[in-house]
């Protein structure tokens, strides 16, 4: 597995990231990529409340991720980067490259979504954001590690279909 | 009484899972009955919003109800903290009660059932619903009392920890309970001692590879032809 | 007769319990194959059995919206070949492990079945508006799961026990078989060891010290 893991997850910190990526990996550093919680000390409170012990959480806003992101690179230990949306995930394009693993969790469904699988619902235009960072490198939906993963190939047919 | 009632509810509150709302609607359902046993009137567009997309922890799910009552009562938007508990409670619920108490629950009953089956499903059943019950009964009135700050709580009694802490425990006690079973279960000589060691030793080395089914079939397959082999 | 009416109700509480109500863990293998034991009079063998899916169980953690193994099927069906006295050895042992394994598969597979089943009843629920009725929604999700465990589990025993018979004939038998499963037992161990959370060399210090505990005491 690539050092460096984006993680598209509506829900953040949750189940299947505690116990299936952060235990499996053996992630000692998370990082929550949100503008949202960002500035919320309640929220950010909450979500470091949810990590087991020797973990350590830092929450970020997306500008500042991408201000300090080279500093990442330079980090040999796992880090798993959780994204609140697809959207966020393709603001931090430039910043995608080999070697970083980009995987799709969970985005829950929404009124006039398309159901790409049973946990990953996007609209129109998160699914043109996907086959962009799809040009650069290989996107997965991948709920769990000991999972197999399915990687996103054909969206650029759907879109052409006009879905 | 009404914490009562609400455990009672709260044991359903997953039976409508499904991947288009999760338990959305078992939230729905638990939250428009602890309203009108509250006397809160919840305004309707606001309630048929309850009924989309939700999920967190089933044994923690009182927490949120509660809490999400008492934002609601004080005017203020629940909604935020409801989506960040779902979240957190999902991570907190599932490495405490499934990760954790399970094993912690199983090598005592699996110790005490070696002497008596009986007592040792008793042992697993009382163990694992001590916690599950006292959680899903002091949730909803704590959610109440605490509203948003609700995780305070879970600070104070270091719940994050409670899962190594307790998996600690169980790996003690799983050396007991293989010490003994070994003991009464197979005739002990230095040969089947170093064949318990083997499968112990094949089995820790497997983990780190292998899902358990696969790994069991491999075992079956190669003690079998072993076995054969062996004439046994 | 008794007894097959009690087995076919446990069967179908077996479902709701771990996957749309109560969640008592009066569906955990353990918890199953001593029940299954007691009706059927075997209870230290099917113990014994129950103690394998429990391990594999274990480790198979249900998080989010992941379907885990259903292990309790393995408990029911397994401790249902153990009571009907089918295993004599150990390669019936082996045999029936295995196909009761490959059987949990599509046993697991029916649970999505449920979740669509439900998925449907909630859209068609929807199209209600206001009359949208989430008491009765649980109420058939409890239902459907019920007669998912009665159906599912059932059918899948019969089958798993015709195909044992059949091959359990050009196998030989008559050995203990005991001392297997508890290798088998010891073996998976392993597996939960590993998957049992903490410093590894706190871990592994503490598992010896039970060890010797549990060799020195009991």
């Amino acid at each position: 597995m690539k050092k460096i893991i984006f993680r598209v997850d509506d829900r953040l910190i949750h189940g299947q990231v505690i116990e299936g990526w952060v235990k499996y990996y053996k992630i000692h550093r998370i990082m929550v990529v949100s503008d949202r919680i960002a500035g919320d000390s309640l929220q950010r409170m909450i979500f470091q409340s949810a990590l087991p012990s020797g973990c350590t959480l830092e929450i970020m806003s997306v500008d500042q991720f991408i201000a300090g992101f080279s500093r990442l690179k330079k980090v040999k230990d796992y880090t798993l980067v959780l994204m609140e949306s697809v959207e966020d995930l393709a603001r931090c394009m430039n910043l995608i490259d080999s070697d970083i693993y980009v995987n799709i969790g969970c985005v829950a469904c929404r009124e006039h979504k398309v159901e790409v699988s049973n946990t990953v619902f996007l609209d129109l235009n998160e699914i043109e954001q996907v086959c962009s960072i799809r040009d650069m490198v290989e996107v997965y939906i991948h709920k769990v590690p000991w999972e197999p993963s399915v990687e996103i190939r054909n969206f650029s047919k759907l879109l052409k279909g006009g879905l | 009484m009404k914490s009562l009632i609400t455990l009672f509810k709260s044991l359903f509150y997953h039976a409508g899972l499904n991947h288009e709302n999760m338990q959305g609607t078992g939230f729905f359902y638990l939250l428009k009955d602890a309203a009108k046993r509250n006397g809160v009137e919840i305004d309707s567009a606001v309630l048929e919003n309850q009924r989309k997309y939700f999920h967190t922890h089933p044994f923690l799910v009182n927490f949120i109800l509660g809490m999400w009552l008492t934002e609601y009562k004080n005017g203020s938007d629940p909604e935020t903290f409801k989506k960040a508990y779902s979240s957190a409670f999902g991570a907190l619920g599932d490495s405490f009660f499934w990760h954790s108490l399970r094993p912690f629950s199983f090598v005592f009953a699996a110790i005490t059932g070696t002497v008596d089956p009986f007592l040792g499903i008793m042992i697993y059943l009382l163990t694992f619903n001590l916690f599950h019950f006292t959680f899903l009964f002091t949730g909803y009135s704590l959610g109440m009392e605490l509203g948003r700050d609700v995780i305070v709580w879970f600070n104070r009694i270091g719940f994050n920890k409670w899962p190594e802490h307790f998996d600690l425990v169980s790996v003690f006690f799983l050396g007991v309970f293989l010490a003994y079973i070994f003991k009464t279960g197979a005739e002990i000589s230095v040969d089947v001692f170093f064949i318990a060691a083997g499968y112990l030793a094949m089995g820790l080395i497997m983990a780190k590879k292998l899902d358990i089914t696969l790994g069991l079939m491999i075992n079956l397959i190669l003690s079998g032809i072993i076995f054969f082999q062996l004439g046994v | 007769m008794t007894q097959l009416i009690l087995l076919l109700a446990f069967s179908g509480i077996i479902t709701v319990d771990r996957a749309a109500g109560f969640n008592t863990m009066i569906s955990r293998p353990l918890v199953v194959s001593v029940i299954i034991g007691m009706i059927f009079g075997s209870v230290e063998l099917c113990f014994l059995g129950g103690l394998i899916f429990e391990i594999i169980g274990l480790v198979d953690v249900p998080v989010g919206t992941r379907i885990a193994r259903d292990d309790s099927f393995g408990a029911y069906a397994f401790s249902l070949v153990l009571s009907y006295h089918a295993v004599t050895g150990m390669s019936n042992f082996i045999l029936a492990l295995m196909l009761v394994i490959i059987f949990t598969y599509p046993v697991t597979m029916s649970v999505h079945i449920c979740r669509k089943i439900n998925k449907r009843l909630y859209l068609r629920e929807l199209t209600k508006g206001d009359r949208f009725n989430a008491a009765k929604l649980v109420k058939l999700g409890l239902l459907f799961h019920f007669g998912q465990g009665l159906v599912v589990y059932n059918l899948a025993f019969v089958i798993i026990y015709t195909l044992y018979q059949w091959f359990a004939a050009y196998l030989p038998g008559n050995d203990n078989f005991i001392p297997y499963m508890v290798f088998t037992i010891i073996f998976l161990s392993g597996f939960l060891l590993r998957f049992l959370s903490g410093n590894s060399y706190v871990k592994y210090l503490l598992f010896l010290g039970g060890v010797l505990v549990g060799w020195a005491v009991l």
